[in-house]
């Protein structure tokens, strides 16, 4: 290890049986590394499919720290490029999403095609002998090595070589499957606008946090408790009742916890059973007619047997390491951007079923105002708590963060996976952070 | 809302002194008799879009109907709630008033700055109140200038 660190320890001492040292957490070198050997190498998640649908529509968004366009080119082929002019480095792609026929830069009019290659210089005469744009592609934008479209999901990785997406993927692909599965005719379409909230604290405590079963009863305890003490007689416009209901369901006893199970994998994945029962689900129950729409539409796709299957599936959040987390029942997915050591972006979106009954939209969208809004009852203490946590690892108190709950209880699982001992095992933690500890070595 | 600025309205001044009384009870943490000002049929409402249309189609950073504004204010009384401890302070500025575009609604330009655990924040937009025939809210909506921005969470009432 060339790179001192304040801590003196090397990331691959940092993750010990048990227990993770506090640098990991706290340490900028630590952090650049990071960027450098995890979010510079693994496969990230970008966009859905359906904000790039057309020719000639782009996103833009983060690798890390490193700016980037999805696009999709004229013969409806993915391209991601660096969002950099190759001329003097103004960033090209300004808009978080839109339509264009070529990139061009504002600065000296440099012309991009879709597919990243310059088109056309103005001038080209001055730029000396050389005819321009040079046939050798050298002056094309720089394009982002690896790209995979998994059943509409957009992943890209920094680094020329690796495991394929589905391999790296393994047993939590099938949450992608549940999501797809789920939606009448296959069809989902990112809508309902965006959400972004940051906290004072690293990028792993989120990840960490979307398979931490046991903390609702802690973090959440003021929600749960005034979402019980709610008069339901009171006005709700929809809005309301689906963050009540998600709000009780957070208070569910510790048996149903403890019995929901969690499920991690080799690359630092894991997914959680779901703890909404049918009667309290934040969504609607099955006698609804809604519902009943809903499933009518599922067999129209797939015949009642496999509809049922379908419906079995009870998986609230998966955590794809080291960026994404998603909810495959509930159609919520939140993109994890690290910003510095101790500050973090999460940017949240919400998935429309263009052929399941339109009131399933309106409930997703108040379920992602409680579960992702800024100004939710519940979000707001887990921002809360991220950065008290960040707080406290800076304190030379204690150097090492305990991650041993359920250790010694991991079963192998058929698909692959590792299931914890009990819900709330920290199996999740371990996996994480025997990931991290592979990357970060070399 | 380019025709409030071509013809400004002078708002109603009884809808002014019910809106600095909303921010006074807000700044008192008063909130049950806050909530008192608001009608059995109502909406408190921070979208994530500048002019956006709807609460239902589109995320929000706060949208709470009547059953969910009890919920909320409720929480403020449970000793874990984390994300107020300690708890904010507030001081609220409405200023600019004008009529809004339908009857019994008045704009404003509203600031609230919130001090809270060494740190200092301001949030800056325009509030647009609906009041019903007997006085009450039936809807607060601030739009936040950096509305689509990347937002810390926000734990106090706006």
């Amino acid at each position: 290890m060339d790179m001192p660190f304040p801590s003196g320890l090397s990331p691959e001492t940092m993750v010990q049986e048990g227990r993770v040292h506090r640098a990991a957490y706290v340490d900028p070198a630590i952090f650049e590394l990071e960027m450098q050997r995890i979010f510079g190498r693994a496969w990230l998640y970008l966009c859905h499919e359906s904000q790039v649908a057309e020719p000639g529509r782009f996103f833009t968004t983060q690798m890390g720290r490193e700016p980037v366009i999805v696009v999709r080119a004229r013969d409806g082929a993915l391209h991601v490029v660096f969002n950099r002019c190759t001329h003097r480095g103004a960033k090209l792609a300004i808009d978080e999403q839109g339509a264009v026929k070529r990139f061009v830069c504002c600065y000296h009019g440099w012309a991009f095609e879709l597919d990243g290659r310059l088109a056309e210089v103005p001038l080209p005469e001055g730029y000396g002998a050389a005819s321009y744009p040079p046939a050798d592609g050298s002056l094309d934008l720089v394009r982002v090595p690896r790209v995979r479209n998994y059943r509409g999901f957009i992943f890209a990785s920094l680094a020329a070589e690796g495991p394929g997406l589905e391999e790296w993927l393994g047993p939590v692909i099938t949450s992608f499957d549940d999501m797809v599965d789920r939606a009448p005719g296959g069809v989902l379409e990112v809508a309902g606008g965006v959400s972004r909230h940051a906290y004072d604290g690293n990028w792993k405590l989120v990840i960490e946090n979307h398979n931490d079963t046991l903390h609702p009863r802690f973090v959440h305890a003021s929600s749960v408790a005034a979402a019980r003490d709610q008069k339901d007689s009171v006005h709700s416009d929809g809005a309301g009742e689906v963050q009540i209901k998600q709000m009780r369901q957070n208070g569910a006893p510790a048996h149903v916890w403890e019995g929901l199970g969690i499920w991690a994998s080799h690359h630092g994945h894991s997914f959680m059973g779901d703890y909404h029962t049918d009667a309290n689900m934040a969504a609607r129950a099955e006698e609804d007619p809604v519902q009943k729409a809903y499933r009518t539409a599922l067999e129209e796709t797939h015949g009642p047997e496999r509809t049922r299957e379908i419906l079995a599936v009870q998986r609230f959040n998966t955590v794809v390491y080291p960026n994404l987390s998603f909810m495959s029942r509930f159609r919520q997915l939140r993109v994890v951007q690290p910003v510095g050591v101790n500050r973090t972006v999460v940017v949240t979106y919400t998935f429309r079923m263009p052929k399941a009954p339109p009131e399933m939209f309106r409930d997703s969208i108040a379920f992602a105002n409680v579960v992702n809004g800024v100004g939710s009852l519940v979000l707001t203490d887990d921002l809360e708590t991220y950065a008290r946590v960040q707080d406290g690892l800076t304190s030379q108190g204690g150097d090492w963060v305990d991650v041993r709950r359920g250790m010694g209880g991991d079963a192998n699982e058929a698909n692959g996976s590792l299931r914890g001992q009990t819900g709330t095992s920290e199996i999740h933690l371990r996996s994480q952070f025997a990931a991290w500890r592979r990357w970060m070595a070399a | 809302m380019s025709a409030v600025l071509e013809r400004p309205a002078v708002a109603d001044p009884a809808l002014v002194a019910l809106v600095v009384r909303e921010a006074a009870l807000l700044d008192a943490w008063a909130l049950e008799e806050w909530l008192s000002l608001y009608a059995p049929v109502c909406a408190y409402w921070v979208p994530t879009e500048w002019d956006q249309a709807d609460p239902h189609a589109t995320v929000s950073h706060i949208y709470d109907d009547r059953r969910l504004l009890e919920t909320r204010v409720r929480r403020f009384k449970h000793a874990m709630f984390h994300a107020q401890k300690p708890p904010s302070r507030t001081i609220r500025l409405c200023t600019n008033f004008r009529a809004g575009p339908m009857p019994g609604s008045v704009v404003c330009s509203y600031e609230v700055a919130e001090f809270r655990n060494q740190k200092h924040r301001r949030y800056v937009g325009r509030a647009h109140y609906q009041v019903d025939a007997a006085g009450l809210i039936t809807q607060k909506r601030f739009d936040l200038i950096d509305c689509d921005a990347v937002q810390d969470g926000i734990s106090i009432i706006l």
